[in-house]
């Protein structure tokens, strides 16, 4: 009986300190519960800057390299719609040509990444297939296909991608979608694609046409080849050009661009007046009429593989987004060009300059010419320049006579702002070919 | 001291903790409450200077959905075509164009997200109704996905992709059924990775009725009674395999629908 008695005690204190814990517990939670609910959780992890939400990570996301559609934008482009159909077209208009661009970036990744072996062609087979329903794109300079379709996002395994046309046209009946080109020594090539043609020719019909014809299809010049034949003139604004002086900010923005510490940089001034960096192995000179030059003088023994044509192209984007585009006022900047030296691993990208879609021709050559080596910048020659857009409207042939001038001189049709430095100038000029 | 006193101390303490936080959780919801329907009054207001009346729901102040970035992911994508059409094996076209080949059907995805896939007979029988096979099949690949049409015919059905629940208006998957099962599924789909942008400055569902009403009075939509309010996504496929989700609002109105960009304000698509 006593030990009975003497437990029953104990039983009830045990369940009483068992009662006591749970509700520490249950108000415990309740208060988290009701603190989350009122926010004021948030509001003190955000004082204190503390990780939260299910997205926190240790590791810093790796910034991706810029791909922008304005670097690869054509200057002009065409859309028809049905056979039959008249043609929609847009010319040194950046904002228009962007637009079609990016409206048939898709179609233009999956031509470019399923193209099969590329076919020699003739010029007819070419006209055939701008008779469809088809997209054309003209670029201000030869455009690797290596590198619009790396840029767009696909690799690109046919021996199409060696090439770069100056224009290339998708082009979709009912049952197929062809990919066709013209390449820098005049081939003409067509290469199968697996684009749904139904799909393409859905976003070809949004287009209506505006009066545009090549001169091969009009009656007024058809012996003027590929020009394009849009109706009245281009409109250009006037501009203004002038060689910015930049501030210590935009000096030391240059340097970080090449790879230069600016923290660390010595300077020196030379008799006519050009600033001279110098760090560690590195070397800019900034002349007073905006050239700048820039030397790595070891440069890195990459082994690395190459990166392919677009990442080469985005680091060199990169490097001209931060020293050049700052300081360029109106201007944009564009693809001019690249040169791939094997014996020395490097490859060169040239960029131009271009205003409303009209590219800029520097009297001194291009805008920007960056050497690589790997992800490294081993050699840089910049044209420093500040655009102004005017309210003054330039004069300008209307696209059918500047078309008929240039197959007078069996030349084609280009317009260019000319800059000499102290005028810029918006003029047609007649190129090669 | 006696842990059975501080245990005391300590239940006090949360008990006076839990009153104070529960009072001020019933004062925020007064609080909200009170905004909402002073909201509600002023909006109705506004509308009815214009002529035009709402439904009450329409009117309830909603935030503006996440703005979100997707990428293709093809081992995600994999995944989710073997649930549907069996364990499948992927063949490259090029272009960022997939073949799939399944125990149960085959399949190609493109990176623009349009889908093409068939089914074999009988791999996804009728059970119930033909919207509810293929809801029930999309549930299974982990697809979220909302009727487009109420009471849509017993051969062919469309359902529209959701993210966060909410639909995403041009990403529409629509099934064919033939001989009491499924045997063609087409349309766009949403890709697999979704990393959440910046979203503040988006219109809530407040400020794009204020914005209705601009459209209204200058672009001369004409309209008497707003149904409802309803935010979504379309999207924008600007490079093969990544995509953007744009929020927008859908205005349903007596007349017509509207959607509006919750960022540029811009109308979307117009029906009248």
């Amino acid at each position: 009986m006593r030990e009975r008695t003497a437990s029953s005690p104990d039983r009830r204190t045990r369940a009483r300190d068992w009662g006591r814990h749970a509700l520490l517990l249950l108000l415990l939670v309740s208060a988290l519960l009701l603190l989350r609910r009122t926010g004021y959780l948030s509001d003190l992890r955000g004082r204190l800057s503390l990780p939260g939400g299910p997205a926190a990570s240790g590791a810093a996301a790796e910034t991706p390299l810029p791909r922008p559609f304005s670097a690869l934008t054509p200057v002009a482009v065409t859309v028809r719609g049905a056979e039959g159909g008249g043609r929609y077209g847009a010319a040194y208009d950046a904002e228009e040509t962007a637009a079609v661009f990016r409206r048939f970036s898709v179609d233009l990744g999956e031509a470019l990444g399923s193209a099969g072996a590329p076919r020699d062609t003739d010029e007819a087979a070419l006209h055939a297939l701008l008779e469809r329903s088809a997209l054309t794109l003209h670029f201000a300079c030869p455009m690797p296909l290596e590198l619009l379709s790396g840029w767009l996002g696909v690799e690109m395994s046919s021996d199409a991608a060696a090439d770069a046309p100056l224009w290339l046209c998708l082009s979709a009946s009912e049952t197929e979608a062809l990919l066709g080109y013209r390449t820098q020594s005049g081939a003409c090539r067509v290469c199968a694609t697996a684009v749904n043609p139904e799909s393409f020719r859905a976003h070809t019909a949004e287009y209506a046409p505006n009066g545009t014809l090549y001169a091969w299809e009009s009656e007024r010049l058809p012996d003027g080849g590929d020009a394009l034949l849009l109706p009245g003139a281009p409109e250009a604004a006037a501009l203004v050009s002038a060689v910015p002086l930049p501030r210590a900010a935009e000096t030391d923005a240059i340097m970080a661009a090449m790879g230069m510490n600016s923290f660390v940089a010595s300077s020196y001034t030379e008799a006519d007046g050009t600033m001279v960096y110098v760090s560690d192995d590195n070397t800019l000179r900034l002349s007073p009429d905006g050239t700048v030059f820039f030397r790595r003088t070891v440069s890195p023994d990459t082994a690395a593989d190459d990166e392919g044509l677009a990442a080469a192209v985005s680091r060199a984007w990169q490097a001209a987004e931060r020293s050049l585009l700052p300081m360029a006022g109106d201007g944009e900047m564009r693809f001019a060009g690249a040169l791939r030296v094997q014996a020395q691993r490097t490859v060169t990208i040239y960029l131009d300059y271009a205003a409303d879609g009209i590219p800029v021709r520097l009297a001194s050559g291009h805008a920007a010419e960056i050497v690589l080596r790997g992800e490294t910048v081993v050699q840089a020659r910049l044209q420093l320049r500040q655009f102004t857009r005017t309210d003054r409207a330039a004069q300008l042939l209307p696209y059918l006579q500047a078309a008929a001038i240039a197959a007078h001189a069996q030349g084609r049709a280009e317009l260019i702002y000319a800059d000499a430095g102290e005028a810029t100038a918006c003029m047609w000029v007649i190129a090669d070919g | 001291m006696d842990s059975r006193k501080l245990e005391r101390i300590l239940i006090g303490i949360l008990l006076l903790l839990n009153l104070f936080l529960l009072s001020a959780v019933l004062l925020d919801g007064i609080q909200d409450r009170r905004s909402r329907r002073e909201t509600a009054q002023t909006l109705t207001a506004l509308l009815e200077e214009s002529g035009i009346t709402a439904d009450a729901r329409a009117l309830t102040p909603r935030a503006c959905p996440t703005k979100y970035t997707l990428t293709r992911d093809l081992a995600s994508e994999k995944r989710i075509v073997s649930k549907l059409i069996g364990s499948a094996e992927a063949f490259d076209r090029g272009g960022n164009i997939f073949s799939y080949v399944g125990t149960k059907g085959k399949a190609q995805l493109r990176g623009s997200g349009e889908l093409d896939m068939l089914l074999d007979t009988g791999a996804a029988p009728v059970r119930g109704s033909a919207m509810r096979t293929a809801q029930r099949l999309l549930r299974r690949a982990g697809i979220g996905a909302t009727p487009v049409e109420e009471g849509a015919a017993a051969d062919a059905v469309s359902l529209c992709c959701t993210c966060d629940g909410c639909p995403v208006y041009n990403a529409v998957l629509s099934f064919d059924f033939v001989g009491g099962s499924v045997r063609m599924v087409s349309g766009t789909r949403l890709f697999d990775t979704a990393a959440a942008e910046d979203s503040t400055g988006l219109m809530d569902s407040v400020s794009v009725l204020v914005r209705f009403l601009g459209i209204v009075r200058d672009e001369g939509f004409i309209c008497s009674r707003i149904e409802s309010v309803t935010p979504g996504y379309l999207q924008t496929v600007a490079r093969s395999g990544e995509a953007e989700l744009a929020p927008v609002w859908r205005i349903v109105t007596d007349t017509g629908v509207l959607m509006i960009d919750a960022e540029t304000g811009k109308t979307e698509g117009r029906l009248s």
